[in-house]
Order: structure tokens, then sequence, then C-alpha cells
């Protein structure tokens, strides 16, 4: 088994670590969208290839193993002191921005007649944090390949297509820094591709933005736990359900001793548990890049993701 | 009775962790198309004596106690 884990385990980690060393080139490249996106071209480019099959399939397994991993670590880098500290206002900007998100995004998947799970993810990708989001729902909610691969193509395309919007659309300049950083963090999908869109507009922008973007991020367990919940309810218990739920509840666990005990908190200031976090999850975000596959692609999805962000755009900028 | 060759891979399926890979292996093994295999296709000794070898290599296993 050794011989047909080595492929997956030394390429994904290899494109993981050099997705890593790419972000430390410019402000503008964040590690997680870098390797999100190696992995889609990799598998776009190598997919055919019969033994090209072992990493994709490897890719699969590793995703229920790795993704926890990471967001665990991921979890013990998250500082909510600078989001508890966040003005009110802000706070109800950024949960009704959540809210639309979510809501606009499962109506309209409903409409456009998505498959069910399909639509949670995109709904939970585009509400939450993109990709990270969409893996842990995904195994919550035992979705299938085309239900995965079709969110993350929709979440990582609109996200993108958000950030050009973002920086060359006159009137949002406008804005001043500080809203333009509660924006970005209220309503761009992925913590990545927050840190792009603040990138380069001064340090209030980001220093606003990123708290808000750790308090949807928040989340995450809790919306996991309500679709684990709806999906349990429609189709009876699954198998590693107490492995998910024991994922889940460690990530809240660990978000609360950061946010209430100084002592663990310390852990989160410790710049080798943030590089060793950022590599764990860059190497998974690999992972999930090559679970897309390109040919199954479909443009329900994608139109979703994008309506939803523009109407939590739309009704933030009402807000503001 | 048919399914035989879908109960060996069945039966590997159970017995892995690793489900997606092991069908990888499997499929490289075997050239044949798994996700085909149904409880009705019909069985082939060739194709089965095939199907248990690949299956004993990837479980790492002499025996195989598939019940048919």
């Amino acid at each position: 088994m050794l011989k047909a884990l080595a492929p997956g385990v030394l390429l994904t980690t290899l494109v993981g670590i050099v997705a890593y060393l790419i972000s430390g080139l410019h402000a503008t490249l964040d590690a997680l969208v870098v390797a999100l996106l190696a992995g889609m071209v990799i598998r776009f480019f190598f997919g055919k290839l019969q033994s090209f099959d072992l990493i994709i399939a490897y890719a699969k397994d590793i995703k229920d193993f790795l993704i926890p991993i990471g967001v665990i670590l991921f979890a013990a880098t998250i500082n909510l002191d600078k989001s508890l500290s966040l003005p009110g206002n802000v706070y109800v900007q950024t949960l009704v921005s959540v809210a639309v998100l979510l809501v606009v995004a499962l109506l309209l998947g409903t409409v456009l007649k998505l498959p069910r799970k399909m639509n949670w993810l995109t709904a939970v990708g585009s509400a939450i944090c993109g990709a990270s989001a969409i893996a842990i729902t995904c195994t919550a909610v035992d979705a299938n390949d085309d239900d995965v691969s079709n969110s993350l193509i929709a979440v990582t395309l609109v996200g993108l297509l958000a950030i050009v919007l973002f920086r060359f659309l006159p009137f949002l300049s406008m804005l001043g820094d500080e809203v333009y950083g509660v924006l970005s963090g209220a309503t761009l999908q992925q913590t990545g591709i927050v840190k792009m869109a603040t990138a380069g507009i001064g340090s209030v922008a980001k220093d606003v933005a990123l708290p808000v973007k750790v308090l949807r991020t928040a989340l995450l367990p809790f919306i996991a736990l309500a679709f684990f919940f709806a999906a349990v309810k429609q189709e009876g218990k699954k198998k590693g359900s107490v492995y998910l739920l024991t994922v889940l509840v460690a990530f809240i666990v660990i978000l609360g001793l950061t946010a209430f005990s100084p002592a663990f908190a310390v852990i989160t200031k410790f710049a080798a548990i943030k590089v060793a976090a950022t590599i764990v999850f860059s190497v998974a975000f690999v992972n999930l890049g090559m679970l897309v596959d390109f040919r199954t692609v479909k443009i329900q999805p994608i139109a979703t993701a994008f309506l939803a962000w523009v109407a939590a755009v739309g009704v933030f900028l009402v807000m503001a | 009775m048919p399914g035989r060759l879908k109960k060996i891979v069945d039966y590997v399926v159970e017995h892995t962790v690793l489900k997606n890979l092991a069908m990888s292996r499997m499929r490289l093994l075997v050239h044949d198309d798994l996700s085909k295999l149904t409880e009705s296709t019909p069985d082939d000794p060739k194709k089965e004596k095939l199907y248990l070898e690949a299956a004993k290599t990837i479980l790492g296993k002499d025996t195989l106690d598939i019940k048919f």
C-alpha cells in the first residue's frame, strides 16, 4: 500500500510546499489559493493519464484525514481576540452578510435545480470560508465527487472574479479603507481571497478584513454540524460520524481556548505553528484542487455563488 | 449465480481504509471498469481468478473469506 500512496504523498506535499514558498514572493499571493489552483491545473493537464488515477484516488481518500488536521491546526493559529473586539455594527454587517450569502445561495440553488448536496456545499463555501468549508461539510454530509468538484469550481471562480471587481470598480475605492476591509471580510469566499483583495491597499483594510473573516470562519463547525444533522435526518447515520463530530467539537474547543484562555492564546503567536499549519493546509488544498474535474463543470453552481455574492455585497452597501 | 466479481470488489472496499486508492489499484491490476460491475454482472472464472489475486495483493492477505 505504501507504494500506492507514494505518488500522491510526494506530489501533493511538494506542490503544497512550493505554493507556500510562492506565497512569500508577493503580498497578493496566498498559499492556500495558489495550492488550490495548482491542484486544479495539475489535474486538468494530467488527469487523463491512467497512472494519475492513483493520485486522484489518494486525494479523495486523504481529504477526510488531512483537512480535519489542517483545520484543527488552523484553529490553533486563529486569534479571536481582534474579532471579539470588533464594533457591534461590524458584527451585524458580518452576520447579515453570512445569512444573505447562505440563504440566497440555498434559494437560488433550489430554483436552478442544483442537486441538494451541491447546493449545500456551494452555499456553505460562499457564506463561510470557501474551499475549507466545502471540504469539512462534504465529509459531514457525505457528498459525491461531482458535488465537491462543482462547488469548489463555483466558489473559487467567483472569489477570483470578486477580487477583480473589488480592485477595479471605482465606487468601491470611495468607501474608505475600513469599510472596504469589512466588506471584503464579510463577503469574500475564503481567507486567501480576502488577503489578496486587501493587499497593497493599506494596513487598515487588511487589519479589519481578517478579523471579520475569522468571525465567519469561526461559524464553520456550527454550520457544518447543522448540515451534518440535516443529512443524518434525511439519510440516516453514516460511517465515520463519531470521527467527524470529534473534529468539529475539537475545532470549537480550540477556538474557545484561543479566545478565552490567555495562556492558550500564546500558541497562536508562534511562527512555527503558523508555518506548519499553512503548509499542512496548503497540501490539503492541493488535494482539494485535484478533486476538481472540469469535465463535469456546471453553470448553475457558478451562477448561484455569483448571484449570492452580488446580493450580499448589495445588502452590505445598503447597511454601510 | 451472477455477481461474484462485484462481491470481490465490495469485500476489498469493506476491508480497507483508503477505499478510493484500493479501487484505483484494483482497476490498474484487473484492467476493468469496476464502476460498471453490478449484482447481475455475469460470472467469469478467468476474471474471478484475476480479481481474487488483485484483492489479495491489495489487502496483503493470503486468503480471503468472501461469502459468495
